[in-house]
């Protein structure tokens, strides 16, 4: 089988077996890769009910199909999993070199099944695949226990979880090497329920394209292109820094658990200088050419000698807004996090939640046993190692604030989150856009990640028609090159109003950024900007030597789009459940609230685009026909 | 200038290549005991296991024809040093400068039964042609040298079943020491070959071909027995006219590759040269100690001067896919006084370094080659830890190695 | 004659793998970590990404402890190239090299080194930050670093990959 590995490593943990699973040629044709295999297998293995911390949940690691070709970010690779924040399917995406080295180890993906008595690591090398004894590295931290798997295994690229995995933290992620990871929707402790502590591998099979001088031409095509967005160059130099300053701006900043939009001192605390004054130098993912990601080293003060992968605007947002730290406590926030294995967004977002109850008088220093304040860096710190080892008032908040706040009377106005997963960032009372209806539409909760306007235009923030557009913005070129179906373009962009359709756009945005999690390429904008899917169908033609239209690759994004909205409902999802906190509906915000009325309109309009129930939000038979579930 | 190589082996080819690239003008004839051109000994096992074809053999060579004359099947009857000729087939061949590059063979001990068809060298082509078609089943290897061991686990992916039998009480008792040496029997013997070691063989039993063999512990019935067990140095030429022979067996040379006969060379497996590291006499039996030396010798020759620093015993081998490498001396080589050990041992990978008078006397890994090259050559130049510590620590030049880990706590 | 050579800048290079993967898809038509005749190694503690790769030696050592004399310089240039139908894979190479440039080929069990793509390395034109660059040698640099190659490992370089970056 050409591009993909052409086959599943299936784990399971209880009976201590493994198998190889072979990589059905529909399934790969019909849900391309990455998430999109995650979604099936997730549908078809998870029963209904079973608890995502239980022995019934299935852990599933897939490599988007486009690994292993020179297509610029063409790396990444999707962990999926029942979420045992949401209760509903859970995902989180991950760049780096793993997702290469497991297709070079032979798998196109691992599914892990079961639960082990004892704590395993599993690993691949070459042919061997074990699962061994991890007492060694159980209850160290990732940072330590790298070192003690490499010092065993040379030339590994390792995944694992910290001690937030261990201890079941509802926002646990799994770390991949020191710097990345699988942040959201607690994939960390599904691996940690299942007493995984790592995954080795290390592999040197080849990876065969079906027409290598092809897949050469078109990877250089996309790198062309790529170069020639609009963001490109200040990407290079900024990564998602960028971002920062205008979000202050819009007063749409995740500040103080929402409790504002902007700080005063934002722009020298978080503005993208920031890059210049502590980023030493870029580091890429395989075959990145933006390469967004910076080395940030403190090199005096309290914080000297960190050194880490950061830079980047979620842990900056998520820390120095929300909890409100300093940059240099913020960067440092990063390391911690990175070290117990957390998520970087939704431990932000707890601890903001901590530190609001304690200053509403909802809890008090003999419930948290120190005292805990906005922008104080030991308080923040020491709740964070109090969650990753659920020690004390830790061991209520690691539930994460939807299930934090049932234990005290009133702390439920401060629980921000959608379907029981943190919002971090962006505050829709300040900005409404595609990108926030995005988190009530996402498949995974609270979440910004999976919807975004490819050419979202920063430079406007303005709430047209009830909620229904965003300012376009850009001159005709941009309107031309954005690679999307005729008919649907026009319908989504109005070049007349110079407005965009947040509702249709939500659709394809969604359907292009599910299919970049399915090919394994990322989703900065430069790329968002520039790839879409008829390149993208080029080259996974040249690649897998099957033939595919770009209409076909949309919908296989879609197929899986619906089939994961379809766990979702049959885990529990009702319609009434993609709402955003009451806070954002009920406290004003630089003069603003959320009209539930009118997001409720523009959602089921999205619905409508979807083909799904305008009432309840389901797929309809006739969506379900057409996508051939 | 006229000069003439005796033998078409590696150190023979490498002169001669040699004396063209310096000396366009240079007469060079070879003359060669086989009539077959020039192959590499190395890959025989290789092509015993069926992994290369038999053309692959044989080497490319850059030997321009119509100055260099290759004479094969030419055995040289002997050398006049007073005339400055050699007689071969009858004629008298005359010349300035000779090389003698005349190689070794294997030897097989005085014991009964060595006689009896199913014996067997691994030294020429021929000699795995017979293997091949004799096609035995179950082989007893003796020696556990690289071309035992080599051969061993070729006829075993032939399907054959392979016992070797050692004198000394561990495998590659001259490569590795015991803790690798050990490591790489675990890997041949998970592998389905039977080792014993510490013991000898005393005779091969047989009525018209080869039966059994028996050693001192046991008795082993086999169809064919290969003696990898020790090689002479071909001297008799060389010792019948009067060129001074040394005392490990093999024809006495100075740093230039110069024998006691002046105009005469020698250089490749029938020399004896000194040891790089001690500095004592040493016979150094390997393809690429031979292709230095006649490259000292060819170009000596021609009126430069140029010094041969001492042979480096480097050993680079697959077993069943694990590489494995030695190079310089043994701990048993050294004296114990002084003498560190660095050892570093991963899940899949075993590094030895020894260490004496703060410098680097012998390299052993199993599992991983990667990137011992550097490694090597601070062995070779003989390069201080301070300044090791220097590259090591520099930008330029290196990375991290596996073995760096080790050598860097050591130093620092 | 003065050849064109491969440079690496390390001071541009991000470590994104892109010069791996044209390279290996490049020579082999698919993709492996042991196929690509350039390695970007990443040294985290000194926070650089470094290139390593064939330097084209003037006095190669792989070529004289190849025991298949497969190795050769190019004639009419100084690349050094392979006959790989004669390469047994034994690996000695790859020991004598002291750049740890030669590189395991483990579908093929051969050995390989860059051959510069017939003067069009395909790993500088697709490096992202024009990291890697394809010129003629000639500055000081390059001769104090030959020096230094000559004194340390005793084979002289042609050129050494130039590290516009950190100095040694």
């Amino acid at each position: 089988m050409f591009g993909y590995a052409g086959k599943m490593l299936e784990v399971y943990l209880s009976t201590q077996k493994i198998k190889t699973r072979k990589l059905e040629p529909d399934l790969a044709r019909d849900y391309i890769g990455g998430i999109g295999f995650n979604a099936r297998i997730l549908y078809d293995e998870i029963p209904a009910g079973a608890d995502p911390l239980g022995p019934d949940n299935v852990l599933v690691f897939s490599v988007g199909c486009l690994v292993g070709t020179p297509f610029p970010t063409a790396s990444r690779m999707e962990v999926s999993a029942k979420s045992p924040a949401s209760n509903g399917f859970g995902s989180s995406n991950s760049g780096a070199f793993l997702g290469l080295r497991l297709k070079c180890a032979g798998y196109d993906g691992m599914i892990i099944k079961g639960q082990a008595q004892k704590p395993v690591y599993l690993l691949i090398e070459e042919d061997t695949i074990e699962i061994k004894e991890a007492s060694f590295i159980w209850g160290k931290d990732a940072w330590e226990s790298i070192d003690l798997l490499r010092a065993r295994h040379y030339g590994a690229e390792i995944i694992l979880i910290g001690q937030a995995g261990e201890n079941l933290v509802r926002f646990a992620s799994i770390e991949n090497g020191y710097y990345d990871g699988f942040g959201r929707t607690g994939m960390g402790a599904v691996m940690g329920s299942k007493k995984l502590k790592a995954v080795v591998v290390r592999g040197s099979k080849p990876i065969v394209p079906a027409d290598p001088q092809g897949v050469l031409e078109l990877s250089a095509k996309g790198q062309k292109l790529i170069k020639s967005a609009s963001s490109y160059q200040a990407f290079c130099a900024y990564g998602t820094m960028n971002a920062t300053i205008p979000y202050g701006g819009f007063n749409a900043l995740s500040v103080h658990n929402y409790s504002r939009g902007t700080l005063p001192d934002w722009k020298q605390k978080a503005g993208r200088q920031i890059v210049d004054i502590y980023g030493s130098r870029h580091i890429a993912c395989q075959s990145c050419i933006i390469a967004c990601g910076h080395l940030a080293e403190i090199n005096e003060g309290k914080y000297a000698g960190t050194l880490v992968k950061d830079m980047e605007i979620t842990p900056t947002v998520s820390y120095s807004s929300n909890v409100g730290l300093s940059t240099e406590a913020s960067i440092k926030s990063s390391e911690l996090c990175q070290r117990y294995g957390i998520d970087m967004s939704s431990s932000g977002s707890v601890i903001a939640f901590a530190m609001e109850l304690y200053q509403k008088g909802i809890i008090n220093k003999d419930d948290v046993g120190y005292e805990l304040a906005f922008g104080d860096d030991d308080a923040a710190f020491a709740l964070l190692r109090d969650i990753s080892l659920r020690q004390g008032i830790g061991d209520i908040l690691a539930e994460g604030v939807k299930r934090a706040a049932d234990h005290w009377p009133g702390a439920d106005d401060y629980a921000i989150h959608v379907k029981g997963v943190e919002v971090p960032m962006i505050d829709p009372r300040g900005r409404w856009s595609t990108w926030t209806l995005g988190m009530l539409t996402n498949i995974r909760g609270g979440d910004h990640l999976r919807c975004r306007n490819p050419v979202e235009n920063l430079r406007y923030n303005e709430n047209l028609y009830h909620y229904q557009k965003e300012r376009f913005g850009f001159k005709k070129p941009m309107y031309d090159r954005l690679d999307m179906p005729e008919n649907l373009k026009s319908a989504a962009i109005d070049l007349e109003s110079d407005t965009v359709d947040i509702a249709i756009m939500s659709k394809w945005a969604e359907d292009l950024i599910n299919l970049y999690n399915s090919v394994g390429i990322c989703i900065r904008p430069p790329v968002m900007e520039t790839i879409g899917p008829t390149l993208l169908a080029e080259i996974y033609t040249c690649m897998t030597g099957i033939p595919m239209s770009p209409d076909e690759l949309m919908m296989g994004s879609e197929r899986a789009w619906n089939l994961m909205k379809l766990f979702n409902i049959r885990h529990g999802e009702v319609a009434g459940d993609s709402k955003f906190p009451r806070r954002f509906y009920r406290e004003l915000q630089s003069g603003n609230i959320v009209d539930e009325d009118k997001v409720q309109a523009v959602l089921e309009q999205y619905w409508q685009a979807r083909g799904w129930d305008p009432g309840t939000g389901h797929p309809l038979p006739e969506t379900e026909k057409r996508l051939g579930i | 200038m006229r000069i003439i190589i005796i033998g078409n082996g590696a150190a023979g080819n490498q002169a001669a290549q040699t004396i063209q690239d310096y000396d366009p003008e240079a007469e060079i004839t070879i003359l060669g005991a086989e009539s077959i051109p020039f192959y590499s000994a190395c890959a025989l096992p290789d092509y015993l296991a069926g992994w290369i074809k038999r053309d692959q053999l044989f080497l490319r060579s850059s030997l321009e024809r119509h100055r260099v004359e290759i004479r094969l099947g030419q055995a040289v009857e002997d050398i006049k040093p007073d005339r400055q000729a050699v007689s071969a087939g009858g004629e008298l061949l005359f010349y300035d400068r000779l090389i003698i590059a005349s190689g070794s063979r294997p030897v097989l001990p005085n014991i009964p039964g060595t006689g009896l068809p199913g014996n067997f060298v691994i030294k020429s082509v021929y000699d795995i042609d017979r293997i091949l078609s004799h096609n035995p089943r179950r082989i007893v290897v003796i020696g556990s040298g690289n071309i035992g061991i080599e051969a061993a686990e070729a006829l075993a992916s032939r399907g054959c079943q392979v016992s070797i039998i050692e004198m000394m009480p561990r495998i590659m008792p001259r490569l590795f020491d015991e803790q690798p040496a050990m490591l790489i029997r675990n890997i041949l013997e998970e592998n389905g070959i039977e080792i014993h070691t510490g013991e000898k063989a005393r005779e091969v039993i047989g009525k018209n071909k080869v039966e059994g063999l028996i050693t001192d512990c046991r008795r082993i019935s086999c169809d064919a027995v290969i003696w990898a067990a020790g090689v002479r140095q071909n001297t008799e030429l060389a010792r019948a006219a009067g060129i001074e022979i040394g005392g490990l067996g093999g024809i006495k040379v100075d740093s230039q590759m110069k024998t006691s006969h002046p105009a005469i060379y020698a250089c490749g497996d029938c020399i004896e040269t000194s040891d790089l590291l001690t500095g004592k006499p040493a016979l150094c039996l390997l393809w690429s100690c031979a292709k230095a030396q006649a490259e000292v010798a060819a170009r000596n020759c021609l009126g430069e001067e140029i010094v041969y620093p001492g042979a480096l015993k480097l050993i680079a081998e697959e077993a069943y896919g694990k590489p494995c490498m030695a190079a310089g001396l043994l701990e048993e080589e050294l004296d114990r006084t002084g003498l560190k050990i660095i050892e570093k041992e991963t899940e899949n990978t075993y590094h030895r370094i020894l260490i004496k008078n703060e410098r680097i006397m012998g390299i052993q890994a199993v599992g991983s080659m990667e990137a011992m090259g550097p490694l090597l050559y601070f062995m070779k130049k003989m390069i201080a830890p301070s300044e090791i510590k220097r590259i090591i620590n520099s930008p330029a030049l290196l990375k991290n190695m596996p073995w760096m880990l080790a050598i860097d706590k050591y130093w620092q | 004659m003065k050849q064109k050579r491969l440079y690496h800048n390390t001071s541009l290079c991000d470590g994104c793998g892109l010069c791996q993967l044209v390279c290996a898809l490049e020579h082999c038509g698919q993709w492996n970590h042991y196929q690509s005749r350039i390695k970007i190694v990443n040294d985290m503690e000194r926070e650089a990404f470094y290139a390593v790769c064939c330097t084209q030696c003037e006095e190669a050592p792989c070529i004289l402890t190849c025991l298949m004399n497969t190795i050769y310089k190019q004639p009419g240039s100084d690349i050094t190239v392979r006959d790989l139908y004669h390469c047994i894979g034994c690996r000695a190479c790859e020991l004598a090299c002291p750049f740890d440039a030669a590189v395991f080929d483990v579908i093929q069990e051969k050995v390989v080194n860059c051959d510069l793509c017939g003067g069009r390395p395909l790993c500088v034109e697709y490096c992202p930050n024009h990291a890697l660059t394809y010129d003629y040698p000639g500055d000081q640099a390059d001769k104090k670093r030959n020096q230094a190659a000559l004194q340390r490992f005793g084979t002289s370089l042609l050129e050494v990959f130039k590290f516009s970056g950190k100095e040694a």
